[in-house]
C-alpha cells in the first residue's frame, strides 16, 4: 500500500508542508472581508495542489517530480505557540458543538447493537485541532515559515513604504526574532487591488514601482472583487472546509468572479512552483553540502564525538536555546524537515538519524523526541521497517512524557500519529492502548481519547466488546466530569448495547443508573424512568445504594408528575409459584384455611355422599350446556356473589421498606350472552398486552375487586390475598395483578407467566390445563351454607369427653335440604341426636334409676358408611340456623386433624348446581393424660374368676385426676373391688406423674347358651361398675351404655380390633375420671364446665394360653392310719371350657415324679402369661407379688426320689366338654406313707372341635395342646 | 450524588500517562508510603465466570477497606479482561494464564479450567506463585462443587462452605 494514500499519509502531507507567513495591511483584509472571507481564507482553497508536477533535485543529481503539494498560510500573529487556554477553550467548543449536533441522545430508542456503531465523524476534526495545539514549536523546523508573503492593498498610501514597514515591525513572530530560525527568509510581495474601488491603472503603477524596488520576480498583483453585483455562486466545497459556520444570507466569495479565482490560482501556483519549491531545493542542497563537510566522514564523526564529550557538564536545559538557527544541529534538522517536505524521505531519514544521536548525547530530550517522532513518520512514509517506525514512535512518546508537563501536548500529537500508524496496519488493539496512554490530566481530552479507544476495540479483529463497553463507560465518566452530559449519555447508550441483559449486576446497575441520572438531569424523565426500572431490583447492592436508587426513581417519577403504567415493574417481585386460587363451586369451605387441605382427602370423604360422579356430571353438564358455550366446559365454576380468592406472595428484594398500594386483580368478565370475547383471548401479544391490561380496569361494574395496601419491610415476603367477586353470570378471567408503587402502576400478567411456568402449578388444579386455571364460568347465585362448631377446644387431654354444637347457617333466601354429614375421625367426633342438644356432661350420662332406655335413636341415626343423614324434615333457611349436637372425645394423644364434610342440596331445583358440600377442618391437639392398662390373670382357686390389675399413670404435667368409676362392659362380666376404695386412693386423686396399681375381681357370669350371647353382644346393654370415687362425693355412677360413651366405645373396639376378636374371653373396661381442680372444691364438683374423661381398654384377654381351665379340688390335709392300709384320697377336677367350640379333654396321670422336663416346658407358658404386662418401670416389685401362676411353677420343689403316691383309677380320662360348660372328673390317689405331696404330675390334653368353621378360617388359633398340671399340695398325716 | 457514587473509574486513569513525570513520581512515593503504613492494604476481587460469561461466584478478598464504588469498578475491569482471556486461552495449554491485563495499578490474573470456566482475580501486582497456588486449590474446590449432583453446571455457586474455603485460601496465598 502506498503510505501516502493512508489516512496518516494524507494527514502528514497536509500537516507537514511549507508554511508561508502572510503579512498584510488592514486594507487588504477589508477588501477581502467583502466576500465574507479573510485574506488567507480566500487563498487557502488554492494552496493545495494535487498535480503541481514540479521537478525537484535535492541531494542526489537525479531529479524527481513532485505531484501533490500544499502550502500552509498563516498570519504573522498566528505563528507562535498557541495559547494553551485558548486552545483548550477551542477544543471544548468543538466537543460541545458536536454534542449539541448529535441528536441520538434525544431519541429514546435503545441502541441497536455494537455492530451498527460507528465512530462519530468529529473525532478526526478534534484530533486535528489537538495536533494544532503544539504547532510552531521551536524544536522542530517544519512549522517554521519557509517564505513570507507581504501583501499591501492598492488603496494603501505609499505602498512601497508599507511593504518595508510590514517586515520591519516588531510584530514578527518570536521564532524569527529570538534566533530559533533564520530571519532571512524568502520574501514575496503582493499588491491586492480591489476592482470595485477604482480602475487598475493606479495599481499597475504601484506594481511597476514595486518591481523596481523589490525585484521583478518577487512582485505580483492580485485583482479581486471584479464582480459588481455580488451574485456569483461558487461551489459550496470551495470554502466550506475553512469556514465552519456559514451564515445563510452571505455567499462566500460573492464578489469573486471566475477571472479573480483563476488569478488567485495562478498566483499560488507560481508562488509554489517558481519560488518556494526552488528555494527549498536550493536550501536543501546548500545545507546538505554543509552537513557533509562538517559531519560526514570518519574524521568529522570522531571530532564531533570528542567535542560533545567536552560539553557534558553543560546544564540540562531541555527548552533552553542551546541551538540557534546557525548551529549545525538546527541546520541538520532544517535539512531533514525540508527534505521531508519535498518527499526526499531517504535524505530526511539520514539527517534525522544523524541529529538524533547528537541530541541524545546532549540530553536535549525534547528535540530528541521530536527527531524520533519524525524518524518514525519517515519510516512510515518509506513503508519500510514497521518495527523501526513503531519503535521510534514509542521512544518519542515516552521521551516526551519524560520531560514532564511541557511535553504532554507533544506526546499527545505523537501518540495520535502513532495510533494512525497502527490503525493503518490494522493493529487496533495496540492503537487502543495508545489512546489509553495519551489520556491526560485534562478529563475532556481523556474522554475523547477513551471513546476513540473504545471504537478501536470495536474495530479490532476479533471484536473486543467487553473492552469496548468498559472504555465507553470510562469515557462517559470523563465526559460527565466536564459536564458534557450529552456525550456522556451517548457513550453510555453505546455501552448499554454491550451490557444489555448482562448478569454482571454491578456493571448493569452502574450503567443504567448513571444514564438515567443524566437523562433526568436533561429533563428527559421518561427515558430516565425506563432506565431506572432496570436497577430497581438490586438486592446485591448495599442498603445505602438501594435507597439511593429507590429515591432517585421516586424523584424521577415525581418530577414527571404523571402516572406510569409499567408492564415489567420489578418491584416488588411476585412469586408466581406461590399463586393459589381458592374458589367455591360445589365445594365450599367453612374457613379459608380449609382450602389448603388436599383435594384427594376431601374426595375420599365425599365419595359416599355426593351423587355418583357420572350421573352428577352428566346432569349438570346438561344443565350447563344450555347456558354456557362448549369451550367453557373445562373451566372452573364459580358462583356470582361469592369471592374468588387469589393468594400470591410479594417479595421485597431490597433492604429498604417499600410501600405498595392499591394491589388488586385485573379481571375480565364477559356476559354469558355476548360472543365478542374471542377477540380478547387472542390478543394477548406483547404489544397489545399493555394496552389491554390498561383497558381492563374500566369495567368494574360487573365485579368488585379488593384493594390491598401494605408495606414490605427489607427482604420481607408477604402473602397477600386478593379477591374478585363477580356480580353477574358470564365468564370471568383473571388476567393479572396491578399495584401502585408511588405513582407507578405495575402490571403483572398472570396468564402468560403461568404458561411459562406450567410445572410450578399448585396441586389443587392439577387436573386442569394451566390456561384454564384463571378462567371461570360464573353461574347464578345459589345458597351456601356456613358452618361452625362451637366450643371446640384446640387442646384437650386424652380421654376428654365433650359436648359440642355444630351450627349451620344459610345466608341465601333459598333453603337447602337433604343434609348429610361425614366426619373423618369418628373415634374423636361423633354425631349426637337432636335431643342431645341441650344436654350437659355429666348429667346426661348418669344412670337412670328407672332403667328407662333412650337407646331408640341409636337405630334412628342413619349412619351408613359413616355418613350421617340428617332427618328429612330438616331444611335450613335464612332466618334459622341449624344447631346439631356433636360429641368429642380425645381418644389418643397427638395432633389430630378433623375433617367434616356436610352435603346439602338446593331447595330450588332450577339452579345450575344441585348440591354443594361444606368442608370444615379443625385441628385438635390431644395431650396425654391417664395411661390405663389392665392385666388379667385367672384366679387359681376359682373357676370363672379373674384377678384384674389396673395400672394407672397420670402422664400430665399439671393436672390431677380423680378416678370415678371403672366399668366392665357387657352383661357377662361382674367386677368388684378387692380392697376398699380408700386404701386404693388414699389421696382420692392421682396427681401429675403419679402411678398407681389396684386390683379387682372379675367374675364371668356367662351362660353357655350361644343364642343368648349373641343378643348380649348386640345390645351390649349393660355392664358392671365399680365406684372408685370416695363415698362422700355426690357423683353418681355413669351409665356407660348411654349414647356417646357407648358410641365411642364401639369406635375404640373397632380401633383395637385384634386377631382373636371374637374370642369371648376378652373384656372391655372403661375408666371414668375427672380432672381435679385444686382451686375448686373437689367434692362439690362445681367447676364451671364439668368435664369427664373416659379411658377405654378393649379386648383385655382373660384367657391364658388355652381355652381349658381346671381346678383340682379336694382335701388339703388328711389324717390316715398307715398301719392299717394305704390311704386313698378322692379328688375332683373341675374342667371348664371357655371356648365356643366343643373340646375333648384328656387327663393323663404320670407316675414318675415331675421333673425338669416339665418345668422347662413351663417357661413359654409363664412368659406367655406375662404378655399382657406393660413395661412400667415403677411396677417391678408388684410384678413379683402378682405373678400368681408363673413364678410358682417355674421353681418346682425338690421332690422325694421315690414317688410315694400313685394315681389310681384310670390313668387316662377323656371327657367331652360343650362350649362354655364345665365338667367334673373324679380323681383318686393312693398314698403309702405320710408326708406332703405335690400332685402336679399329670397333664391335660385338650382338643377343640370346631363345629362351625365359618369364622375360623385363617385363624392361627390353637386347636389342641397339652398342659402340665400345676402344684397341688396335699399333706397326709399319720393318724393316731 | 454522582460524585459519591461511581466515578472512581476515571480517577486513576490520568496518572498512568504521566507515570514518568517527576511530580507523579513523588506522588507515587507518597502513595507507597501510605500503603506500607496500612500494612500493604491489598485489593483483590475474585470472580468465577461460567463459560457463558456469567459470573457464578464473586468475592472481595482484599484487605483494603471496602469502598462503595469498588465493586462495580472491579466488575468492569474483570469483565473487560474477558476479551483478552478469549484470545489467550487458546494459545496455551496451561490453565494458569498469569497476569493478562491490567488497569492502572490493578492486575488481572486468570485461570481457565478445562470446561472453560474462568477464575479471575483482580489484585495488586505481586507474587505469581501464590496466585497460582490459590487458583489450583480453588480449582479443586470447584471440582468438588461440580461433583455435587444437585449443582447445575453454570449456575451460581451458593455453597457457604465453598465461600469460607475460598476466603481462607485467599488469606493464605494472597
Amino acid at each position: 500500500m502506498d503510505p501516502a494514500t493512508t489516512p496518516l499519509g494524507k494527514m502528514l502531507l497536509e500537516e507537514i508542508t511549507p508554511v508561508v507567513m502572510v503579512l498584510r495591511t488592514p486594507l487588504v483584509e477589508e477588501a477581502c472581508l467583502k466576500n465574507g472571507l479573510s485574506f488567507i481564507e480566500m487563498l487557502s482553497p488554492f494552496c493545495t495542489f494535487s498535480n503541481i508536477d514540479v521537478p525537484v533535485r535535492t541531494s542526489s543529481d537525479q531529479p524527481y517530480r513532485l505531484q501533490k503539494f500544499k502550502l500552509r498560510l498563516f498570519y504573522e500573529s498566528d505563528i507562535r505557540q498557541p495559547n494553551l487556554e485558548v486552545a483548550k477553550e477551542r477544543l471544548k467548543q468543538v466537543i460541545t458543538q458536536a454534542g449539541d449536533k448529535d441528536n441520538s441522545v434525544s431519541c429514546s430508542d435503545p441502541p441497536t447493537g455494537p455492530e451498527s456503531e460507528s465512530p462519530p465523524s468529529w473525532f478526526e476534526f478534534f484530533n486535528k485541532e489537538l495536533v494544532h495545539t503544539v504547532s510552531f514549536s521551536d524544536h522542530e523546523a517544519f512549522d517554521h515559515p519557509v517564505a513570507c508573503l507581504l501583501v499591501v492593498s492598492s488603496k494603501d498610501e505609499q505602498p512601497i513604504n508599507r511593504f518595508v514597514d510590514l517586515f520591519n515591525t516588531n510584530k514578527l513572530p518570536s521564532l524569527l526574532n529570538d534566533g530559533a530560525m533564520d530571519p532571512k527568509i524568502l520574501k514575496h510581495y503582493l499588491l491586492v487591488h480591489d476592482n470595485q474601488d477604482c480602475s487598475s491603472e493606479k495599481a499597475t503603477k504601484i506594481l511597476t514601482e514595486m518591481k523596481n524596488t523589490f525585484g521583478t520576480n518577487d512582485c505580483h498583483m492580485l485583482c479581486i472583487n471584479s464582480s459588481q453585483d455580488g451574485q456569483i455562486e461558487h461551489r459550496e466545497s470551495l470554502w466550506a472546509s475553512c469556514k465552519s459556520v456559514v451564515s445563510p444570507d452571505q455567499h462566500l466569495g460573492c464578489f469573486l468572479n471566475i477571472d479573480d479565482i483563476s488569478e488567485i490560482k495562478d498566483l499560488m501556483q507560481e508562488l509554489s512552483s517558481k519560488h518556494i519549491i526552488p528555494y527549498m531545493e536550493q536550501k536543501v542542497r546548500v545545507l546538505n553540502q554543509q552537513v557533509s563537510a562538517t559531519r560526514k566522514g570518519f574524521r568529522n564523526q570522531i571530532k564531533n564525538l570528542w567535542w560533545r564529550k567536552g560539553k557534558e557538564d553543560t546544564p540540562d536545559s531541555p527548552s533552553g536555546l542551546m541551538y540557534t538557527f546557525s548551529s549545525i544541529e538546527s541546520q541538520i534538522r532544517v535539512l531533514g524537515d525540508y527534505a521531508f517536505m519535498l518527499r526526499d524521505y531517504e535524505l530526511a531519514l539520514s539527517n534525522y538519524r544523524l541529529i538524533s544521536t547528537d541530541y541524545k548525547l546532549d540530553k536535549a530530550w525534547k528535540r530528541y523526541a521530536g527527531v524520533q517522532e519524525m524518524m518514525g513518520l519517515t519510516y512510515f512514509m518509506l513503508d519500510q521497517s514497521r518495527k523501526e517506525a513503531e519503535y521510534c514512535m514509542e521512544n518519542s512518546f515516552n521521551t516526551y512524557l519524560k520531560i514532564g508537563s511541557s511535553g504532554q501536548k507533544n506526546a499527545t500529537r505523537c501518540g495520535l500519529w502513532w495510533i494512525e500508524m497502527l490503525k493503518t496496519r490494522d493493529q487496533y488493539k495496540e492503537a487502543a492502548t495508545v489512546y489509553f496512554r495519551i489520556c491526560t490530566e485534562e478529563p475532556l481530552h481523556s474522554a475523547v481519547m477513551l471513546e476513540q479507544a473504545s471504537y478501536c476495540y470495536l474495530l479490532s479483529q476479533p471484536r473486543m466488546l467487553h473492552k469496548y463497553g468498559f472504555h465507553l463507560v470510562l469515557s462517559g465518566d470523563h465526559y460527565k466530569k466536564c459536564d458534557q452530559i450529552k456525550h456522556a449519555i451517548r457513550t453510555y447508550r453505546s455501552a448499554i448495547s454491550v451490557y444489555k441483559g448482562t448478569t454482571w449486576s454491578y456493571i448493569k446497575d452502574h450503567v443504567y443508573f448513571h444514564i438515567a441520572q443524566w437523562y433526568a438531569f436533561l429533563g428527559m424523565y421518561d427515558v430516565a424512568f425506563t432506565h431506572l426500572l432496570e436497577v430497581l431490583t438490586c438486592s446485591h447492592q448495599s442498603k445505602t445504594t438501594q435507597e439511593l436508587f429507590l429515591r432517585e426513581f421516586l424523584e424521577v417519577v415525581q418530577k414527571t408528575g404523571k402516572t406510569f403504567e409499567v408492564l415489567k415493574l420489578q418491584l416488588p417481585v411476585i412469586n408466581i409459584s406461590s399463586l393459589k386460587v381458592v374458589f367455591e363451586d360445589h365445594r365450599t369451605y367453612a374457613t379459608p384455611a380449609v382450602a389448603s387441605v388436599r383435594e384427594s382427602l376431601w374426595c375420599s370423604l365425599e365419595e359416599d355422599m355426593i351423587p355418583s360422579l357420572s350421573t352428577a356430571k352428566t346432569n349438570w353438564l346438561e344443565l350447563q350446556s344450555k347456558f354456557l358455550p362448549k369451550k367453557y366446559k373445562e373451566s372452573n365454576i364459580c358462583v356470582a356473589g361469592e369471592a374468588i380468592k387469589v393468594d400470591i406472595a410479594f417479595e421485597n428484594p431490597l433492604k429498604t421498606p417499600i410501600s405498595i398500594s392499591s394491589v388488586s386483580l385485573i379481571c375480565d368478565l364477559s356476559g354469558s350472552d355476548e360472543k365478542s370475547d374471542s377477540s380478547h383471548s387472542t390478543a394477548l401479544q406483547n404489544d397489545e398486552e399493555h394496552k389491554m391490561l390498561g383497558d381492563m380496569i374500566s369495567n368494574t361494574s360487573l365485579f368488585t375487586l379488593s384493594e390491598v395496601d401494605f408495606t414490605l419491610g427489607g427482604d420481607e415476603t408477604k402473602l397477600v390475598q386478593l379477591t374478585v367477586t363477580p356480580k353477574v353470570e358470564g365468564s370471568l378471567r383473571i388476567v393479572g395483578i396491578k399495584w401502585k408503587l408511588c405513582s407507578v402502576v405495575g402490571y403483572y400478567n398472570l396468564e402468560s407467566h403461568l404458561r411459562n411456568k406450567k410445572t410450578a402449578r399448585g396441586r389443587r388444579k392439577a387436573k386442569h390445563s394451566p390456561g384454564n386455571d384463571l378462567k371461570f364460568v360464573v353461574i347464578k347465585s345459589i345458597p351456601k351454607l356456613g358452618g361452625f362448631i362451637h366450643t371446640l377446644p384446640e387442646k384437650a387431654y386424652a380421654g376428654d369427653l365433650r359436648h359440642l354444637v355444630l351450627e349451620l347457617r344459610n345466608q341465601s333466601e333459598f333453603s337447602v335440604k337433604n343434609l348429610k354429614m361425614k366426619i373423618s375421625r369418628p373415634r374423636f367426633l361423633s354425631i349426637g341426636n337432636r335431643e342431645d342438644l341441650n344436654l350437659e356432661i355429666p348429667d346426661c350420662l348418669e344412670k337412670k334409676m328407672n332403667f328407662e332406655r333412650n337407646d331408640v335413636p341409636a337405630d334412628s341415626k342413619k349412619v351408613t358408611h359413616g355418613v350421617f343423614l340428617f332427618p328429612e324434615d330438616i331444611q335450613i333457611n335464612q332466618e334459622k340456623p341449624l344447631s346439631w349436637p356433636l360429641w368429642l372425645r380425645a381418644a389418643v394423644p397427638g395432633t389430630i386433624s378433623l375433617y367434616i364434610v356436610i352435603y346439602y342440596e338446593m331447595g330450588d331445583a332450577s339452579s345450575v348446581m344441585r348440591y354443594r358440600t361444606l368442608r370444615m377442618h379443625y385441628n385438635l391437639q390431644v395431650l396425654p393424660s391417664l395411661d390405663v392398662s389392665f392385666t388379667i390373670s385367672p384366679c387359681p382357686s376359682k373357676l370363672q374368676e379373674f384377678l384384674v390389675r389396673m395400672d394407672v399413670v397420670n402422664k400430665t404435667s399439671l393436672e390431677s385426676f380423680q378416678v370415678n368409676q371403672l366399668s366392665a362392659v357387657g352383661w357377662q362380666w361382674e367386677i368388684s373391688l378387692l380392697q376398699a376404695v380408700d386404701t386404693i386412693f388414699p389421696s382420692q386423686s392421682l396427681i401429675a406423674g403419679q402411678a398407681l396399681s389396684c386390683f379387682f375381681m372379675l367374675k364371668s357370669i356367662r351362660k353357655s347358651s350361644r343364642t343368648e350371647e349373641k343378643i348380649s353382644s348386640l345390645s351390649r346393654s349393660c355392664g358392671s361398675d365399680v365406684r372408685l370415687a370416695p363415698e362422700g362425693s355426690k357423683d353418681t355412677l355413669l351409665d356407660i351404655c348411654s349414647s356417646p360413651l357407648a358410641d365411642f366405645h364401639d369406635c375404640e373396639r373397632l380401633q383395637h380390633e385384634m386377631s382373636n376378636q371374637e374370642d369371648t374371653n376378652t373384656v372391655d373396661f372403661i375408666l371414668i375420671s375427672r380432672p381435679l381442680k385444686n382451686d375448686v372444691d373437689p367434692g362439690a364438683g362445681t367447676s364451671v364446665a364439668p368435664r369427664l374423661f373416659s379411658h377405654h381398654a378393649c379386648h383385655c384377654s382373660t384367657a391364658s394360653t388355652s381355652p381349658i381351665s381346671w381346678v383340682v379340688d379336694g382335701p388339703r390335709t388328711t389324717h390316715h392310719d398307715f398301719s392299717v392300709s394305704f390311704c386313698e384320697i378322692n379328688l375332683r377336677m373341675i374342667i371348664y371350657n371357655s371356648s365356643d367350640a366343643v373340646a375333648y379333654v384328656g387327663v393323663s396321670t404320670l407316675d414318675s415324679p415331675g421333673g425338669g422336663v416339665q418345668s422347662s416346658d413351663e417357661n413359654p407358658v409363664a412368659s406367655g402369661n406375662q404378655a399382657g404386662w406393660h413395661s412400667l418401670s415403677l411396677t417391678d416389685d408388684i410384678k413379683i407379688t402378682s405373678d400368681v401362676h408363673g413364678s410358682d411353677v417355674a421353681k418346682p420343689e425338690p421332690l422325694p426320689s421315690v414317688s410315694p403316691f400313685i394315681w389310681s383309677g384310670t390313668s387316662s380320662t377323656r371327657v367331652q366338654l360343650e362350649p362354655m360348660s364345665s365338667t367334673e372328673i373324679p380323681l383318686l390317689i393312693c398314698v403309702f406313707s405320710p408326708g406332703t405331696y405335690d400332685l402336679s404330675n399329670y397333664a391335660l390334653n385338650w382338643n377343640l372341635l370346631h363345629v362351625n368353621n365359618e369364622g375360623n378360617v385363617g385363624r392361627t388359633k390353637q386347636t389342641s395342646g397339652t398342659i402340665p398340671g400345676y402344684p397341688y399340695y396335699l399333706t397326709v398325716l399319720q393318724s393316731e | 450524588m454522582p460524585e459519591v457514587y461511581g466515578s472512581s473509574a476515571s480517577k486513576r486513569s490520568p496518572s498512568s500517562s504521566s507515570r514518568f513525570a517527576a511530580e507523579s513520581r513523588l506522588l507515587e512515593a507518597r502513595v507507597l508510603k501510605t500503603h506500607t503504613l496500612q500494612e500493604m492494604a491489598t485489593t483483590a476481587c475474585f470472580i468465577i465466570v461460567s463459560r457463558n460469561d456469567i459470573p457464578i461466584y464473586e468475592a472481595e478478598v482484599g484487605s483494603a477497606a471496602k469502598r462503595e464504588d469498588a465493586a462495580q469498578l472491579h466488575q468492569f475491569i474483570l469483565h473487560a479482561a474477558l476479551d483478552i482471556v478469549q484470545d489467550l486461552a487458546w494459545t496455551t495449554s496451561a490453565m494458569f494464564l498469569k497476569a493478562i491485563d491490567k488497569f492502572n495499578d490493578l492486575v488481572v490474573s486468570v485461570y481457565v479450567t478445562a470446561g472453560h470456566t474462568r477464575f479471575m482475580l483482580l489484585h495488586n501486582p505481586h507474587n505469581d506463585d501464590g496466585i497460582k497456588n490459590f487458583f489450583q486449590e480453588v480449582h479443586e474446590l470447584y471440582i468438588k462443587i461440580l461433583l455435587n449432583p444437585l449443582y447445575l453446571p453454570g449456575s451460581r455457586i451458593t455453597s457457604s462452605h465453598f465461600n469460607t474455603k475460598v476466603r481462607a485460601l485467599a488469606r493464605k496465598y494472597l
